[in-house]
Order: structure tokens, then sequence, then C-alpha cells
């Protein structure tokens, strides 16, 4: 075990001013660990609500025929099982995860805008609860993909204004998280703290921040839209009344594909953190790691049409679409280039972060490789719409995405709990998971190869086989995150024994120089030039 | 202003709280610039 040897004081931190009861602790707080812990919570619930939904689709899907659901209860599951795992699961944990680190990271008392924190936090109960009413509704939850494209969005019963309110309500969380991550980053350093020596999840959050503010606005623009078509007679997207439904595409992809790297980049700055900790090295090429990050944020502005090849546009579109997607590959592969070298020669150990981070190098490099393939305009023609799609997004999303997040709580929780969780049960939810979900997946490529369509509650017998083993690789896959629930669980209260303050053996950054569990109010006097200097060694390798 | 608990950083030095609120400021203005434009993009492309 990597796990430092020197005894180092566990300190208990009750007695700092921790607010007592329920709604001053939770409900009215300004910490930003509590505001952190309320994120991941949050987003840990919409998970399994999320899986539920995956659930009874693959349920639904493990065999040809109708099974139990009917086609608008099946098209209502895929497209909230989206929005849920989109705006409730994934983002959310990102958004904790920042509220937890980045002021550790950076040696500040607390995220810049305390109160303005709170608040975008307690948006998204009411925005979720609202959204998953949907299912209580006449006409039941919309159920035209999370895409939302008219004009068969158009078609949702009454669930549609609230589905456009819940949009509206997340985007409105997103935007306000975004300015005061950024507000943080830029006002709240610690004396000596310069950019280039902020750790590398904090620089992937600064620049997911910037494109959040730069596209959420976009979504909300295109559901008023929607609304405005429905219920006040515009034609945005009718084109009986002069509209143009290509357009509301052009204007949701704008927003979409910059929110697949909202999405990726903080997991990214993760994976970037753990490796050097269990290489005990320093990051390779750290500022390449930076260009690399903002390169890929500002090629995502460039590529959306990718996303719908098929509705027609010119030779030249297609072409710009096609190349300017493939570029993306160039900065994506100069950082797994940089996570190879870091291990390169470096004394490695396997504690289940760095487990979390190499499934991450190969998984994700999958979903890169298909999303490289379905850049291929011409051959977009033939994959467009099919199972092919669903594998591609899962891989980076799933083994993306979830997989940094998982491997994020498994690096910070004994910092946050101040105690060491099981390391044997929390490697077997590693490998049940690692081992399911390619069981789960993978064949969904060979499905959409041979023309399996998605969004489609019953199929061919050609596809039954492929989909029988889908559908048991999800049971598993879900089932097992229960173990990641029990290990947390088990950690935050007691754990297997007390941790130490830094944790790992190779961990160097801000975050590990105070105690373990983090005090509740860190950093109250600024980190002297010393304390950020070792922080900094995990990264720093220029002059 | 009263701060919310003993320990709140809305403690933090004024000067700096300007800047932060100043910054979080024009963030704001800009994210409903962006909202506001494509709307009016759209008045002008979709014929609404």
């Amino acid at each position: 075990m990597a796990q430092t040897e020197h005894a180092a004081a566990h300190d208990d931190h009750d007695h700092e001013h921790k607010p007592h009861g329920f709604w001053k602790r939770w409900v009215t707080t300004t910490n930003h660990k509590d505001i952190g812990t309320l994120y991941l919570v949050f987003s840990c619930i919409m998970f399994f609500v999320g899986g539920a939904m995956a659930m009874l689709i693959r349920a639904e899907l493990f065999k040809p025929g109708m099974q139990f659901l009917d086609p608008a209860m099946f098209n209502s599951l895929t497209t909230m099982h989206a929005l849920v795992m989109i705006f409730g699961a994934v983002m959310p944990a990102f958004v904790g995860l920042a509220n937890w680190m980045v002021p550790m990271q950076l040696g500040a008392p607390d995220m810049a805008l305390p109160r303005m924190n709170n608040f975008s936090f307690w948006i998204l109960p009411f925005a979720f609860t609202l959204l998953l009413s949907t299912f209580l509704v006449r006409g039941g939850a919309p159920a035209g993909g999370w895409t939302l494209y008219p004009p068969l969005v158009l078609q949702t019963g009454d669930a549609l204004p609230m589905a456009i309110f819940a949009v509206h309500l997340m985007g409105a969380s997103s935007i306000m998280g975004a300015i005061n991550v950024i507000v943080t980053i830029m006002n709240m350093r610690a004396p000596g703290m310069t950019l280039l020596r902020m750790p590398l999840f904090v620089w992937s959050w600064l620049i997911t921040a910037y494109l959040l503010i730069a596209v959420m606005p976009v979504l909300a623009g295109a559901v008023t839209m929607l609304l405005t078509d429905h219920f006040f007679g515009t034609s945005f997207f009718n084109a009986a009344g002069g509209g143009d439904p290509v357009m509301f595409q052009h204007i949701f992809w704008f927003f979409g594909h910059p929110e697949v790297y909202i999405m990726i980049l903080p997991a990214f700055g993760i994976i970037s953190e753990i490796i050097p900790t269990f290489s005990r090295k320093p990051l390779f090429g750290y500022d390449a790691m930076v260009y690399a990050t903002a390169s890929i944020a500002f090629l995502s502005f460039i590529v959306w049409a990718h996303h719908m090849f098929t509705v027609g546009m010119p030779l030249a579109s297609e072409l710009f679409f096609m190349l300017s997607t493939m570029l993306i590959a160039i900065p994506t592969g100069v950082k797994v280039f940089n996570w190879s070298a870091t291990m390169w020669k470096g004394s490695i150990s396997y504690e289940p972060p760095m487990l979390w981070a190499i499934s991450f190098l190969f998984l994700f490099s999958i979903g890169g490789f298909s999303g490289l393939m379905l850049a291929i305009a011409p051959a977009d023609f033939q994959y467009q719409d099919t199972y092919f799609v669903v594998a591609h997004f899962h891989y980076v999303l799933v083994t993306g995405a979830i997989f940094a997040i998982m491997g994020a709580v498994y690096y910070w929780l004994p910092k946050w709990t101040g105690n060491m969780y099981n390391m044997t049960l929390a490697k077997w939810h590693f490998w049940l998971s690692n081992i399911f979900v390619n069981v789960l997946f993978f064949p969904q490529h060979f499905l959409g190869l041979a023309g399996m369509p998605r969004r489609i509650p019953d199929y061919s017998t050609q596809f039954a086989d492929w989909n029988m083993v889908s559908s048991i690789g999800g049971f598993v896959f879900g089932a097992s995150q229960i173990l990641f629930v029990i290990v947390i669980w088990q950690c935050a209260h007691g754990g297997v024994s007390k941790a130490t303050s830094r944790v790992w053996e190779g961990s160097l950054g801000l975050e590990w120089q105070l105690p373990s569990p983090a005090p509740y109010h860190s950093w109250v006097e600024a980190p002297s030039m010393a304390v950020i200097e070792a922080g900094a060694a995990s990264h720093e390798t220029h002059g | 202003m009263k701060p919310m608990a003993e320990h709140d950083s809305l403690a933090i030095d004024p000067r700096q709280r300007r800047q932060a609120r100043r910054l979080a400021l024009l963030l704001g203005a800009v994210a409903i610039a962006i909202y506001i434009s494509y709307v009016v993009f759209a008045l002008h492309h979709g014929h609404a």
C-alpha cells in the first residue's frame, strides 16, 4: 500500500465552527466543502435514477419483441436517461469536485461567491423534480430524444413547458457555477500560485467554465425558441411558417458539441492528477497539457455539424466539419501521449484511483477512435442513428467521464473523510465495472455496424444475441455500482483506518498539505511560498 | 453586509471582493448577451 507510513496527526476539526442542525449545515451553507458534498450526493442519486432507467431499457432490449414497456415509454426512458445522466449526474459531479478541490488546490479559503454557490446547487433539486415529474403528466415525459429536435419534440404533451423550464434552470445553475469557478481561479489564488503553477484539474476546470458560459445560453436560446414556437405562434423552426427545423440542429449542436467537452475536460484534469501521484513522477509536459486542453476547447466550437452530416449540406461544409473534427485527435493525442510518458519508467502502484485512470486511458481511447470513424462523413452516412453511435458516446461518457469521476472519488475520499476505505471492496468495484462495462457497450459496435437503429424498443432477430450479451453486461455493471456506495458509506463512517495528511505516497499538490479530513475552513491564511512550491512539484518540470 | 458564518469567505479583503463581483457581473452579462444574440440571429434567419 502506498499510503504514507508515518503516523500523521489525525485532526478532529469539529470545533471549527461547523454550523449545527440540518438546515444551517446543508440548506443555507456557504461552505465550499459542504456544497461540494451536496453536489456529489445529488449526482450519485441522479446516477442511480438514470441507471434505473438504463436497466429498464436494457431489460426491454434483452430479447426481440415487446416485453413490458410500450414504445412511448421506451422513448421517454431513453430521452430522460440522457437528460438525467448528462445534466444530473456527470455535470453536477464535476461541479462538486470543483467545489471541494479548486479552493484547496489554489490555497483559497472558499469559492469567491459562496452565496451564489449555494443558490447554484439548490436550483438543481427543483429542476430535476420538475423534469422527473413529467412522467406523471398527460402525454408522458419528453420522448423525442435529449436533442429535443423539432418538429418531433413539439408533439410532447403537457411535459414540454416543464422540460423546457427544467433545462433553463439547469442552464442557470451551470452558468452560475461556471462564473464562480472562473472568479475563484482569477481572484482567489494564494500569492505565488501563478497560472502555470495551478494543478491540471484547476486548469481544465477554468477552460470548462469558459465553455459553459459560452454555450449554455445557446441551449437556453434554442429551447426558448421551441417554447415560443409551441405556445406563441412563432415559426423559428416551423417550415410551414417560413422557419427552418435544421436551424435548430445547428444551434443545438453549437451547444451540444462543446457540452461533450464540458463533460470530458475536467476528467482529463483528474487523470492528470492521479497518474503522476501513482507513477511517483512529475506530470510529463505540463505546459503542453494546458495548451492541448485549450486547443480542444477551441476546436469544440468549429465541429458541431459532424452530428448532422445526413441533413444534407454542401460538400465543402462536410469536408470542413470532417477535417476540423479529425484535428481534435492531435491535442487529444498529446494528452494520451503525455499520460503514457508520465507512467514511463515510473514507480507505479495500482491503488483504486490508478486502476480507474489506466482503464480510462484504454477505454476512452476506444471511444476516441470510434469518434474518428464517425467523423468520416461518407462513413457516417452508414453509422448515423445506429448502435455504433450509442457505443461510441458511452465509451466517451461512461468509461471516460464517469470512470474519471470514480477515480477522483477514490483519490480524494480519504482527504474528505479522514478515513481510508476498504481497498479490497474498491478493487472488486473496479474490476466488476471494468469487465462488465465492456460486455455492455462493446457488442453495441457490432450491432451498429450490422445496422441496428438506436431509440427502437424492438428489433430484428438477427440482433438478438449481442443484445442479450449487452443487457447482461448492463445488469452486472449496474449492480456493481452498489459496491461504490458501500465503499463510500463505510469510509464516511470510520473506514478501515485513519488517513494521513498526504494519504498517497506520491501525492504532492496543495490539498495534501492539509490534514485529513480537510479542516472545515482550510487556508484561512494563505499557504507560504515553500508550501506552494512543494505542491507544484507534482507537475512543475519547467524552469 | 453581515457574513452568513463567522469564517465565511465573504469576509475577504474588500478590494478583492469588488474585483470578484465585477468579474462575476461581466461574465453574467456575457452569458445574457449570448442568449439574446442567438434569439436575434434566429429571428433574422428563421422568419419568426
